[in-house]
């Protein structure tokens, strides 16, 4: 990871000298414990301050888009397929990009960290060989990082950037896909999936942290600001109005969202926002056979019409 | 006055007989203000709750009043929500904080009559905090973890027992119904411990602020933003809020919601121009109204420190970086 | 869009998609004839609407 840092840094400050690009963004050291922050870098000397560890979690395809400069961006896995998919909705100027592409073995889930912690407070944390050391006041905990990542990071098999102009360090291992969290959830019965969203709804506060985290959530006008005419209402204290907002997200994603789960990194109240994601991804694949942001030439599955869709969703006569 | 540790769901119990009681319930491995039935679901072994309590007394969403379309004309159902609270173990951050929406709610020009009517008929009991969290930076705003500003009644840890001190006429009223045991021991030691390590220099801030509305500054601060409303929503002192009607057929309700000038939709203007276009002029109005405005306005930082924006930015976007990088930028320069 | 639906815990039978040319008028009465019987079968939707949490 260090080492990974170093040619992050290096990487950037080449390119900053070399005037290939304006702007490179990348992570920095956080405020607090295991976190990274976006990091906007635009002179050679400040490319010190770049960092590369589990913890820079956020997508950074959603600070591309309006972007007018020459930019450079480090993009792990996920953040390459935004790019792809952002590319293809010609939100990303592919010219105007340089893509440092690093390979991810996954990031962390600050929630399953606060979750062995059960209420101590986290002061300092270590990674080293694939664990994780927590530190706080009167105790030192180690955990092995892969139990921690975050659920998009340990069922990802796009680690190794799709697009990139130059790669970074050792490519990881490609993974088998693993929609067993979706199977199981199909499994329940309708009262039961039912009552599990009207409970994780319960907690939205509104806030659209997952919205405006998500790279592909870039609607002018979404449709829950919308008042003329008024699709949902705005109090988030109908759990109702709540899973429609998720569900219409969801759906407006679905065939673009590449699984990132930067929705739910974001939301401070701890909702599953992932859940639906997941579920259209898979139905996606299994009825079209399309993946988000998988290379540049497929159309985006829902752009696309062809005579032999499945049509399973119709009356049946 | 004391009481022990033991003895406090049963006193709680006592005071559910006159009052709705909020206090700090453990769910899902998350602490929330929740109105309580039983003394025993009172969790004190708390850092402080996810959502600040400033729901209790101003909610996310709030029906002012109903209207139904009759034969001949409109009725119009008002709502009063008079029930008589107690707001039992908040910390002192988020207890200042309802000083600081006492000025937005009900000051000389202004009195809110939902706010006020519930600010009114509730007791709001603080409660000390012996270990202050990594986040927390009370000391910096004016506050310190044994505040008593806001407090009618404030609770200060002791190993086996609370100590139970009146602060306001009301909140020596409401004790002294209940009869506890008399005592006041040293809590010196206690106090001293509880050291608020993060600092934020605020020395001339406000005077910074005053002159730097187009440094340039805020060209780069805002740049990670990505305009959610967590920190505002989240903030113990946030108090914007946008009226909706939510009627079908021939009734419905006026409603207000928390709204946030982190949103767009915020300032925009029915001619389709917005005043604040990104988000750099949002996110420096967030922070001019909680270090600027709202000190030429009332006297007082609205910020209490309490650290909940800093946890919960999705980005990590810091406030006491932000702010300490107002403060290390020369005067005058770029404006 | 039926899927999500029904996996959000709505009843499958609440939405319904079929192709009908303008000229089929008959066939448009009878599939909403159908639609709504099986709706009225099931009755309100209590699992999303009207669902008003504590704050």
């Amino acid at each position: 990871m260090e080492n990974l840092a170093r040619l992050v840094q290096d990487a950037a400050r080449k390119l900053l000298e070399e005037k290939k690009v304006d702007l490179v963004i990348g992570f920095e050291k956080g405020s607090l414990p295991l976190r990274s922050t976006p990091c906007f870098v635009r002179k050679a000397e400040d490319a010190g301050k770049l960092t590369w560890n589990s913890s820079c979690e956020n997508n950074l395809a959603n600070y591309l888009r309006k972007k007018t400069e020459k930019v450079g961006v480090i993009a792990k896995g996920c953040d390459a397929r935004s790019i792809v998919a952002l590319i293809k909705e010609n939100q990303i100027n592919l010219d105007n990009l340089y893509i440092i592409g690093v390979p991810c073995g996954g990031m962390i889930d600050r929630k399953k960290i606060e979750t062995i912690l059960n209420g101590r407070e986290l002061l300092a944390s270590e990674e080293k060989d694939g664990w994780l050391i927590l530190k706080g006041n009167g105790f030192e905990q180690a955990v092995r990082k892969e139990d921690v990542l975050h659920g998009s990071c340990a069922t990802c098999r796009t680690g190794n950037p799709v697009l990139s102009d130059e790669l970074l360090g050792e490519k990881v291992p490609e993974k088998e896909d693993d929609y067993s969290d979706v199977a199981a959830f199909e499994a329940k019965t309708v009262a039961e999936r039912a009552a599990y969203f009207a409970e994780q709804m319960s907690k939205c506060i509104r806030c659209y942290a997952c919205r405006n985290a998500c790279p592909m959530c870039y609607c002018e006008e979404c449709f829950v600001d919308c008042t003329a005419p008024q699709w949902i209402g705005k109090s988030a204290s109908s759990s109702g109005d709540n899973l429609i907002f998720q569900a219409m997200r969801a759906f407006h994603t679905a065939g673009r969202c590449v699984d990132c789960g930067s929705c739910d990194r974001a939301c401070p109240m701890g909702i599953d926002v992932r859940n639906l994601n997941r579920k259209l991804a898979r139905d996606v694949k299994e009825i079209f056979g399309a993946e988000a942001g998988m290379n540049l030439e497929d159309k985006p599955a829902l752009n696309e019409f062809k005579f032999d869709d499945p049509q399973t969703f119709l009356v049946k006569e | 006055m004391l009481i022990s540790k033991n003895d406090l769901p049963v006193l709680l119990d006592r005071i559910l007989g006159e009052y709705e009681v909020y206090a700090p319930v453990k769910e899902h491995g998350k602490v929330e203000f929740k109105k309580i039935s039983s003394g025993t679901q009172v969790c004190l072994q708390y850092s402080n709750s996810q959502k600040p309590p400033k729901g209790i007394l101003f909610p996310q969403s709030e029906k002012m009043f109903c209207y139904e379309t009759v034969q001949d004309g409109v009725r119009v159902d008002e709502i009063c929500d008079c029930s008589k609270k107690v707001i039992w173990g908040i910390r002192p951050c988020d207890a200042k904080s309802f000083t600081i929406l006492d000025d937005a709610f009900k000051n000389e020009q202004y009195r809110d009559p939902y706010y006020y009517k519930r600010r009114e008929n509730t007791v709001i009991v603080g409660f000390g905090c012996n270990r202050p969290g990594a986040t927390c930076f009370c000391t910096s705003v004016n506050s310190g973890p044994f505040d008593t500003a806001g407090s009618d009644v404030f609770l200060t840890e002791l190993e086996d027992k609370y100590y139970v001190e009146g602060i306001t006429e009301k909140g020596k009223e409401f004790i002294a119904r209940y009869q506890l045991p008399d005592g006041s021991p040293d809590t010196s030691r206690i106090k001293e411990s509880a050291v608020v390590a993060s600092k934020v220099n605020l020395d001339g801030l406000k005077e910074k602020l005053d002159v730097n509305f187009y440094d340039e500054i805020w060209d780069s601060l805002w740049e990670k933003c990505i305009g959610c409303a967590a920190c505002t929503y989240l903030c113990p002192t946030c108090h914007c809020f946008d009226i909706v009607e939510e009627a079908e057929g021939g009734k419905g309700c006026r409603v207000r919601n928390w709204d946030a000038c982190m949103f767009p939709l915020f300032t925009l203007h029915g001619s389709g121009h917005n005043p604040r276009p990104s988000g750099k002029e949002r996110v420096r109005q967030r922070i001019m109204h909680k270090f600027k405005y709202f000190q030429d306005k009332f006297q007082q930082t609205a910020c209490v420190g309490c650290g909940r924006c800093i946890k919960n930015c999705p980005v990590n976007l810091d406030i006491r970086i932000l702010l300490d990088a107002i403060q290390q930028r020369e005067s005058g320069e770029g404006c | 869009m039926k899927n999500l639906i029904n996996y959000i815990g709505i009843e499958e039978d609440r939405v319904n998609f079929a192709w009908i040319s303008a000229s089929e008028g008959g066939r448009f009465a009878e599939l909403v004839n159908e639609l709504t019987e099986k709706v009225k079968k099931l009755g309100p939707n209590k699992n999303i609407v009207n669902k008003h949490c504590e704050v």
